[in-house]
């Protein structure tokens, strides 16, 4: 008998919390933001969230007269996890879009989901195949693909002069697709070994003394979060940074992850699309502002959710605040092109993020601090589907 | 030594309760916390598979989520890459993680304790690597996407949230049930004078190796059964699903339910899942909002919440 | 031949680390039977505390000190009020080391953020010496002395003073240590404390050279119990063996088997519980 009574009890409790409907009226519009809060690449999704946030308070979230609700969600850099919490906002939050994640594991896992769902969806997820092989209309990469910035930084290493290098790339998709597009863009035989440590490495130590200076003119990594300024660390340590020169690929020297690098880091290179002392008006103001609700140096991920924001905004602002028709919102969203702190960014045919491109080099200011040097421009650049169909 | 399957009454009793009532969730819950509920089932069928070799052997694996994994793996693939179907690509999956667990442990079984702990984690972490690494096949770090869920006949399709959750709720009853028989056969009697002695289950004639490699090939197909609903719930698979971060996830939900009372690691698994998916919406110190709970329970109820439901009827029988 | 003892040297140093954090956990098996989940937290928290004391001071060895001596006291706390009313309880040990586990993880992503840091390398060993025609890390060199000393240290307490004589006795049975007298319950207070110590070195060491972010507790812990597991549990011996091995391995997989890292580390681990059930150096 006490098991019925428990059992009843469970039931009313149930019923109350799960079948509990959100108001029928909607007035405000609603957006998913998931990124990963916990874990190893928490590094990363929490500065996008924040710079998200100041976005949207910056319009004091408010569009079209309408109110902005965005809901908070944690992924942990866990696909089964991401994907759980992204039916619990589309199902049950009921949100008109998702802005959201950046891991490519879990944008893998969610994409078959949205493009079912038909829920517009912004993602900071470097994943080539979003807008190749599970290409959607409702599914936008506001982020280069892997194969678009490694492109960027083969440009730049060419400008350098190099001809031959190696590569040192996580054992993940990131790391395959770079050795994939170097190949292609230097010459087969030109990469003189690619190198493919696990992610989270602790030591790099057997993968650096395999590599001999007299024989590349330099080392392409393509590795980010805790593992960047790790390996720069372990590369200057053994006396390779005076005998080779290093490029980071992509958001490697991000300025969030400078803060970690050993002073010794001077004159390593990347290419990407955001520079922290890129002098424009527009930039200084993002920095400020970054800086003083947060009190740390934006680099590229909060620039990326910072910008993915506004895209959105923006779209929103076209079809009037209308969240509904989402038909209508991934129309306007796929023509948006708003100039930001770095200059003019827009989607592609596919959906993918053009934007500009600069070589950057790290230096050191005189209060000792890091930097990245804002070098050439590489305008426009487009993710190469001519050469990675 | 109360343990729970063996009392019958109260089975009859949760099981006239309980199945109305989860036959009749459909028509009270939204679609997503019916799928919320389909995931707590699953790590239920999935936390109760590892308390047969923690709660009632006595021996606790690390390495659990590899029979999980690998029967996901091969029903992804199967369904993907040759378009079986669910019919024979089940049976498949399942007895490809038999004879990895038959494998692993016939090498984990030579040690006991801390170190059997620690040779299921290196096991699985091996299955972890191969899923990881063979780019070509397993899609590597970003794993498999668009697994279609299986159509069980012409005009029952599982890609209907109501179907679905029957369909899990049925393998989820059965596998339990089977269980429930298992723990309360003399074979689970067995494998309980296995956990209190060892030596004395030898020297009553006993071939304890053979029993502890049966159960440990009987909790890692129970292991597979959840793994691929769990395939057929994501619709996608991928090497997180066999990490040992997974083991260790299932190993805390047995734990924290109470060990060798299978419902007790069921009511752990559901509670988890909940939890996770709950207070993660609230606040960003979910961690430590779990880690709070993970030692209030050890501290206060070191047998888990079996046991202290256990200990409270016991009080209140004295009274 | 060059291209041999480099990259042994490499194994070795990294082998080193893996020992300091090892031994301690392998200690507190031996003595009280608690598999630590937490001492990757420790060597995390060590690591942390020791950048902070470095920003502050600019000195490695108040790094080196600030880090043990948190950590020794969180040690202290953890034993007294927590893993002391589980005696001997295997399951909510469990529960608890990982509950700690969460909690702490999530504590150090509260104070000290999600970036990840690195500590910057005691003044001394700041150079790369030219060695065999090429470059090597004299703070690598350092770590493999220092690994050393520890090790001998260690051997020496267990096996030339009176506490040494103590643990042994309460490792080999717990009774009848209490029986002769021994304050069984403050040796695994002291124990408890000086294993966490031993992790906090480790991560302080190890901060130039691995660093320290969010994760790092639970992939240092895994290092960890491969060692002590490959070992043997409660080995002194078997921790450095264990730890020397791990290194070697980890490093010449990286070099000869780049695709299969880890496969080179758990799969020796398997095959060596599976022909000697016990690790190495360990006892029933």
């Amino acid at each position: 008998m006490r098991l019925a009574k428990v059992a009843s009890a469970l039931a009313v409790a149930a019923y109350a919390t799960f079948v509990h409907q959100p108001a029928q009226a909607q007035e405000a519009i609603r957006i998913g933001v998931m990124y990963p809060l916990t874990g190893p690449l928490a590094s990363q999704g929490r500065p996008t969230r924040d710079a998200i946030k100041m976005a949207f308070d910056e319009i004091k979230n408010t569009i079209a007269g309408r109110k902005v609700e965005l809901l908070f969600e944690d992924s942990a850099g866990r696909p089964d996890t991401g994907l759980t919490k992204v039916k619990a906002m589309v199902e049950r939050d009921k949100v008109h879009l998702l802005l959201s994640e950046l891991v490519s594991s879990v944008g893998a896992a969610l994409a078959p989901y949205v493009i079912e769902q038909k829920i517009p969806w912004v993602s900071n997820v470097a994943l080539a195949s979003l807008t190749r092989q599970q290409k959607s209309p409702y599914i936008f990469r506001f982020v280069p693909s892997s194969y678009q910035y490694t492109l960027a930084a083969a440009e730049a290493a060419k400008s350098l002069g190099w001809k031959r290098a190696y590569l040192i790339g996580w054992n993940a998709p990131p790391g395959h697709e770079a050795n994939e597009a170097l190949r292609k863009i230097f010459g087969a035989d030109n990469i003189v070994e690619s190198m493919y440590p696990n992610v989270g490495t602790a030591d790099y130590a057997p993968y650096l003394t395999k590599m001999e200076p007299s024989k590349a003119d330099g080392v392409f990594a393509a590795m980010w979060g805790a593992d960047s300024p790790r390996i720069v660390k372990q590369y200057v340590e053994y006396g390779l940074q005076k005998r080779m020169p290093f490029m980071g690929i992509a958001s490697f020297t991000s300025e969030e992850v400078l803060v970690s690098m050993p002073p010794e880091s001077v004159g390593v290179h990347s290419a990407y699309l955001y520079c922290g002392t890129f002098d424009t008006p527009e930039n200084k103001k993002f920095v400020a502002d970054y800086q003083a609700q947060f009190k740390a140096l934006p680099g590229s991920y909060q620039y990326l959710g910072y910008m993915a924001a506004r895209m959105v905004i923006q779209a929103l602002a076209d079809i009037g605040g209308k969240a509904e028709d989402r038909d209508a919102f991934v129309a306007a969203l796929g023509k948006v092109k708003i100039k930001g702190p770095m200059g003019e960014a827009s989607f592609d045919a596919n959906r993918g993020i053009v934007h500009d491109f600069y070589a950057l080099k790290v230096a050191r200011g005189p209060d000792g601090r890091l930097f990245n040097e804002c070098g050439t421009r590489l305008p426009q650049l487009k993710d190469p589907y001519e050469l990675f169909p | 030594m109360n343990t729970g399957a063996s009392s019958h009454r109260s089975i009859i009793l949760t099981v006239a309760i309980g199945l109305p009532l989860m036959l009749a969730l459909p028509f009270v819950l939204t679609p997503y916390y019916l799928g919320l509920v389909v995931k707590m089932m699953i790590f239920a069928l999935f936390a109760m598979s590892l308390d047969l070799l923690i709660g009632y052997t006595g021996m606790a694996s690390l390495g659990h989520a590899a029979y999980f994994g690998i029967s996901a793996y091969t029903a992804g693939l199967l369904a993907l890459k040759l378009g079986w179907s669910f019919w024979i690509a089940m049976p498949a999956a399942l007895l490809l993680s038999g004879v990895v667990a038959v494998v692993f442990g016939m090498l984990a079984l030579r040690t006991r304790g801390s170190y059997f702990l620690m040779i299921t984690l290196a096991l699985s972490q091996l299955a972890w690597g191969i899923a990881f690494g063979w780019r070509s096949v397993t899609g590597g770090d970003d794993g498999l996407p668009n697994v279609p869920r299986p159509d069980l006949s012409a005009t029952i399709s599982l890609a209907d949230g109501t179907n679905f959750y029957y369909f899990v709720l049925a393998f989820v009853s059965i596998g339990a049930l089977l269980m429930f028989r298992i723990a309360a056969s003399p074979f689970g009697y067995v494998l309980r004078g296995i956990r209190e002695s060892e030596t004395r289950m030898l020297a009553l004639g006993y071939n304890v190796w053979r029993y502890k490699l049966a159960v440990f090939v009987i909790g890692g197909l129970f292991a597979g059964l959840a793994g691929i609903l769990y395939v057929y719930l994501n619709r996608f698979v991928s090497p997180d699903y066999i990490h040992v971060a997974r083991s260790a996830e299932v190993l805390l939900m047995v734990i924290l339910g109470g060990a060798g009372t299978l419902a007790g690691p069921a009511i752990g698994a559901a509670l988890i899942v909940l939890l996770e998916n709950v207070i993660s919406g609230f606040t960003e110190r979910w961690i430590m909002i779990m880690g709070v709970i993970y030692l209030a329970v050890a501290l206060f109820a070191p047998n888990g919440m079996a046991g202290l439901v256990r200990d409270f009827r016991r009080k209140r029988g004295r009274k | 031949m060059n291209f041999w003892i480099i990259q042994t040297l490499n194994g070795i140093s990294f082998g080193m680390l893996l020992f300091l954090l090892a031994s301690g956990l392998s200690l507190i098996y031996g003595l009280m039977k608690i598999l630590n989940l937490t001492h990757g937290s420790f060597y995390m928290l060590g690591g942390y505390a020791g950048l902070v004391a470095v920003k502050y001071t600019g000195s490695f060895i108040l790094a080196v000190l600030a880090g043990c001596a948190c950590v020794t006291i969180i040690g202290v706390v953890m034993e007294r009020f927590f893993l002391r009313r589980l005696h001997l309880q295997e399951m909510p040990q469990t529960l608890l080391t990982f509950g700690f586990l969460f909690i702490f993880s999530d504590l150090a992503m509260l104070i000290w953020g999600s970036n990840p840091e690195t500590l910057p390398k005691p003044a001394l060993f700041e150079q790369s010496i030219p060695l065999l025609g090429t470059f090597y890390p004299s703070y690598r060199l350092f770590i493999i002395g220092f690994g050393l000393a520890v090790a001998m240290l260690l051997w020496w307490v267990q096996e030339g003073t009176r506490i040494g004589a103590m643990i042994r006795a309460g490792v080999d049975n717990e009774e009848i240590a209490r029986a002769l007298g021994i304050n069984v319950s403050l040796l695994f207070t002291l124990v408890f404390a000086f294993g966490a110590f031993l992790a906090a070195l480790g991560g302080v060491m190890g901060g130039p050279i691995v660093g320290v972010f969010p994760g790092a507790d639970f992939e240092i812990m895994l290092l960890g119990f491969v060692v002590v597991i490959i070992g043997g549990l409660g080995s002194l011996k078997g921790a450095l063996v264990g730890g020397l091995a791990v290194g070697l391995l980890d490093n010449f997989g990286k070099v000869f088997f780049p695709e299969f890292a880890l496969f080179t580390i758990f799969a020796p681990m398997a095959l060596i519980l599976a022909v000697r059930p016990t690790g190495l150096f360990g006892r029933e």
